[in-house]
């Protein structure tokens, strides 16, 4: 007669069942909470960059108030840069310079020396070839560079039959850099250069003076400086916004003729 | 541990364990999934860009020639305020020979306030007294937040209203008689006040002769050069909605609450009244709206 103690096989693989299904579920659970704080983290480093940026350009534009601005847009091999020249009210002067590089040229319509993969796709060649997003901000003789924040990036390269952008491999990756110590580089090894793709991009650029074409409301015009960020997980919501008017008549109760703004209710 | 048998232990722990850990997990999940979605809905409210926005709506109100209780355009501020707690803020309220009128003009539409038309008018921009709540503002009468959740002064003053009536926007302009638009008690009333709001959301999209040609029965009739316009039957079908759509929809209703009743001896700036502004974010193909606050001294 066989011994009663113990267990029988079903109840061990009734026991294994549930406990794989209960593992499951809570993996799954406990992956989307992981996931979720890398996205929460990414947004605050975002949110942290904007907030800092915008009240530093904001205090100056409040405080002082801005007497003129001129905008001007330049590309140099493939790399855009907006400077917003704002004469402060104080005499001073503040420079907002803002640099767009992408290394996939779908997106960037201005550049040079292109090269044609088929008609609806071309990249750039370009002296570096890497994306590169900046801001800097300050007086003409003492300007800060703001680099964006660092939430990740991929170095590949232009795949041609898939017609697209693929990660690159360390051996890639190594040919790469060996030739972008060259000075000059045929097609074919142009192809092989591992370009850096960054996950965080200065998408969208609006910058403009309201009214700036017409005369006659030279003095209603506001200064619009929105600088768009887009990231594959965050999307484009994050940005930079500042609306400010352009010669504002001050108040004559105002403290020396300035603003003041406090982060109270 | 003692055995209850010999047979069938294993399996009688296990369930017990999974249903104690399913449980607290359950428990932990229902609790925590709602606190994720208010705090993503109030990651909007008082931003940083939203605080800016209403500063420079704040410095315009305090300027000289902002007109507080202004009694333009078929609107009595003055009875806004005393009948439902806020006045709408706009353009047309600054003085015309001033150039804050123009900078307002180009201000509101560069900020993206939500709801103005071309000319600044009937923006999201409400002024309301200090304390927007509570016990201690049921004595400035009415307060806000009973206005926004469908409470407000009845016509003779004595009281609330009896039953909830959340505010449409025809009901904030007053009729030729001095009665204001949400007190109006026939057709005929509702009509003319309608017309106001039809009239103002015309102009205000750069369409005059569609107010001009508006009938008192709410009709417009259509001329050729009417139809020629572009978009002129959308700008009805537009313009006939939103006359009909409620002032504090429940996006904004939730962030009024969510505000403190702001009593006044907590905060020493002596200010008396408070500008509520709403941002539509439509740049870069977003749309969604964001919410600031800030005191006002008038």
């Amino acid at each position: 007669m066989l011994n009663n103690k113990g267990v029988t096989t079903i109840e061990v693989l009734i026991c294994f069942v549930l406990v794989t299904i209960i593992s499951t579920s809570l993996f799954s659970t406990v992956s989307m909470f992981n996931d979720k704080r890398i996205e929460e983290n990414n947004k605050s480093k975002i949110i942290i960059y904007n907030n800092t940026l915008t009240r530093i350009i904001q205090k100056d534009f409040i405080t002082y108030g801005i007497k003129t601005a001129t905008i001007n847009e330049k590309n140099e091999n493939g790399l855009k840069i907006i400077t917003v020249t704002c004469n402060l009210k104080s005499g001073e002067q503040r420079i907002l310079r803002i640099k767009q590089k992408f290394t996939r040229s779908n997106i960037h319509p201005e550049c040079n020396n292109e090269i044609y993969i088929d008609d609806s796709k071309r990249y750039c060649e370009q002296d570096n070839y890497d994306d590169e997003f900046m801001i800097e901000y300050g007086s003409p003789d003492k300007i800060i560079k703001y680099p964006i924040p660092e939430l990740g990036e991929v170095i590949g390269k232009y795949d041609d039959n898939l017609k697209t952008f693929v990660p690159c491999t360390k051996n890639q990756i190594k040919v790469s850099d060996e030739l972008r110590k060259k000075d000059s580089l045929t097609d074919s090894e142009n192809k092989q250069i591992c370009r850096v793709l960054k996950d965080l991009e200065i998408n969208n650029l609006i910058i403009n003076i309201s009214n700036e074409e017409t005369s006659d409301d030279i003095e209603s015009r506001v200064l619009n400086i929105y600088i768009g960020f887009y990231h594959p997980e965050l999307g484009n919501r994050y940005a930079i916004n500042i609306v400010s008017p352009i010669d504002y008549p001050v108040m004559p109760s105002s403290k020396n003729g300035t603003f003041n703004f406090e982060f109270n209710n | 541990m003692k055995k209850i048998n010999n047979k069938g232990f294993v399996l009688a722990e296990t369930l017990i364990v999974s249903v104690f850990i399913l449980a607290i997990f359950t428990m932990i999940y229902t609790y925590y999934y709602p606190l994720i979605g208010s705090y993503e809905g109030r990651e909007t409210y008082d931003d940083v860009d939203g605080k800016y926005v209403a500063y420079w709506i704040k410095q315009l109100i305090e300027s000289d020639s902002y007109d507080f209780s202004g009694n333009t355009f078929e609107k009595d501020n003055k009875k806004t305020m005393d009948n439902f707690g806020y006045i709408r803020f706009e353009c047309r309220d600054v003085n015309e020979n001033d150039n804050r009128r123009k900078i307002c003009k180009n201000l509101v539409n560069a900020l993206e306030i939500s709801k103005c038309d071309s000319e600044g008018n009937n923006c999201d921009i409400f002024i309301t007294h200090f304390q927007i709540g509570g016990t201690q503002a049921k004595k400035i009468k009415p307060d806000f937040k009973s206005t926004v959740n469908g409470k407000f002064l009845k016509y003779d003053k004595s009281s609330l209203i009896d039953n909830e009536v959340y505010l449409k926007k025809y009901q904030e302009y007053t009729l030729d008689s001095g009665k204001l638009c949400a007190y109006a008690t026939n057709d005929n009333e509702v009509q003319q006040c309608k017309n106001k709001y039809l009239k103002s959301c015309f102009k205000g999209k750069g369409y005059k002769n569609l107010a001009d040609n508006l009938q008192a029965d709410g009709s417009i009739s259509l001329t050729n050069e009417i139809l020629s316009q572009r978009n002129t039957i959308d700008i009805i079908e537009y313009c006939k909605n939103q006359s009909e759509s409620k002032i504090f929809p429940s996006y904004l209703a939730d962030y009024i609450n969510f505000l403190p009743n702001y009593t006044k001896t907590n905060y020493n700036s002596g200010a008396n009244y408070r500008v509520i502004v709403v941002t539509q974010h439509k740049k870069a193909l977003n749309n969604y709206y964001s919410f600031s606050t800030m005191e006002v001294n008038k």
